[in-house]
């Protein structure tokens, strides 16, 4: 009977609560930094500090009876979902004290919600293509995102290879990220 | 890998930096926090102290949230266990109590006439009076 209960156990779904922990504590250095940046780019506009964030998304992954981590995600990127939903969850929060009508104050728009985020998007969009403006393909990436296509359409659409998308994609980022370097040190 | 961080990003452009993040193989992770921090040790153990804290705060809220339905689970003593007694028993109990202690008087009604209610307050007397404890054991 117990062996029984083992086998239904360990077929389940999704991870146990110790199992999460072990999950968790076996982290290695390259998905801490992956999380550490990740929080970042989340709490880029100080609605939470990314420490706060990466400690806030682990209590809510193991406390609860929520169901957890799938067992075939990883769980990084069970991490990630958790902090993306924090940080929207958060920013809403702030929306509803009247503290981030301002355009200056907000991070993203969630392209669901009111008119006000729209503009913020647009905004926001005009703000990066002035960092990538000698960039064509990422500014061609840029409008696509804009117009709310999902990368297997922008793919299609440009006839662009997984690896010329992941590298256009990876160039944004790398650029995004000596923007905000020379940003800090100016 | 960037730790100065501070600007606004559209939702859709934030979703495809995490996405090449997540995509990056360890080794490009590595590289990359190698050309930002002076040292990637501390760096990573700073966020691995934050998890562990989050950790150890989970694991005091599952032993917090056993025991609470532990306590629920348990099943509820009546204060006086004697009292659910069969009353054959409570009668057989009464007549011990008597023999025991010679100087304690009860009722001259025989307990056989008595109903069991007034056997309850016999017993609660005897309790209350140390002749006996609640589970009818005789001090």
């Amino acid at each position: 009977m117990h062996k029984i209960k083992q086998v239904i156990y360990m077929d389940s779904t999704y991870l146990s609560k110790e199992e999460l922990e072990a999950a968790v504590s076996a982290l290695s250095d390259a998905d801490i930094l992956r999380l550490t940046e990740i929080a970042r780019i989340y709490t880029g506009n100080h609605e939470m500090e990314a420490d706060d964030l990466v400690q806030e998304a682990v209590i809510r992954t193991l406390s609860g009876d929520r169901k957890t981590c799938p067992r075939n995600l990883p769980i990084v990127n069970f991490l990630v979902g958790v902090m993306r939903s924090i940080a929207s969850s958060e920013r809403e929060k702030k929306e509803r004290e009247g503290d981030s009508c301002d355009i200056e104050k907000c991070q993203v728009a969630d392209p669901d919600s009111s008119p006000e985020d729209d503009v913020l998007e647009k905004q926001l969009f005009k703000e990066l293509e002035i960092i990538f403006e000698e960039d064509e393909e990422i500014l061609m990436l840029m409008l696509y995102l804009h117009d709310g296509h999902s990368p297997a359409e922008i793919q299609k659409n440009e006839e662009w290879s997984e690896t010329q998308y992941n590298t256009i994609r990876r160039r944004m980022r790398r650029k995004f990220n000596a923007h905000t370097e020379q940003e800090h040190t100016s | 890998m960037n730790k100065n961080i501070k600007h606004k990003l559209p939702l859709s452009v934030r979703d495809i930096l995490v996405d090449d993040i997540l995509e990056s193989s360890d080794e490009e992770i590595l590289n990359e926090a190698r050309a930002i921090y002076d040292d990637i040790n501390s760096e990573v153990d700073k966020t691995r102290k934050i998890m562990n804290a989050a950790l150890l705060k989970s694991r005091k809220f599952r032993l917090t949230l056993a025991k609470e339905q532990l306590k629920e689970s348990k099943p509820v003593k009546t204060d006086t266990n004697v009292l659910s007694f069969p009353i054959g028993d409570k009668r057989k109990l009464i007549n011990q109590a008597k023999e025991s202690v010679n100087s304690l008087t009860l009722a001259a009604r025989n307990e056989e006439e008595m109903s069991e209610m007034d056997i309850d307050g016999i017993l609660q007397d005897l309790i209350d009076l140390g002749v006996i404890d609640k589970n009818g054991n005789i001090k």
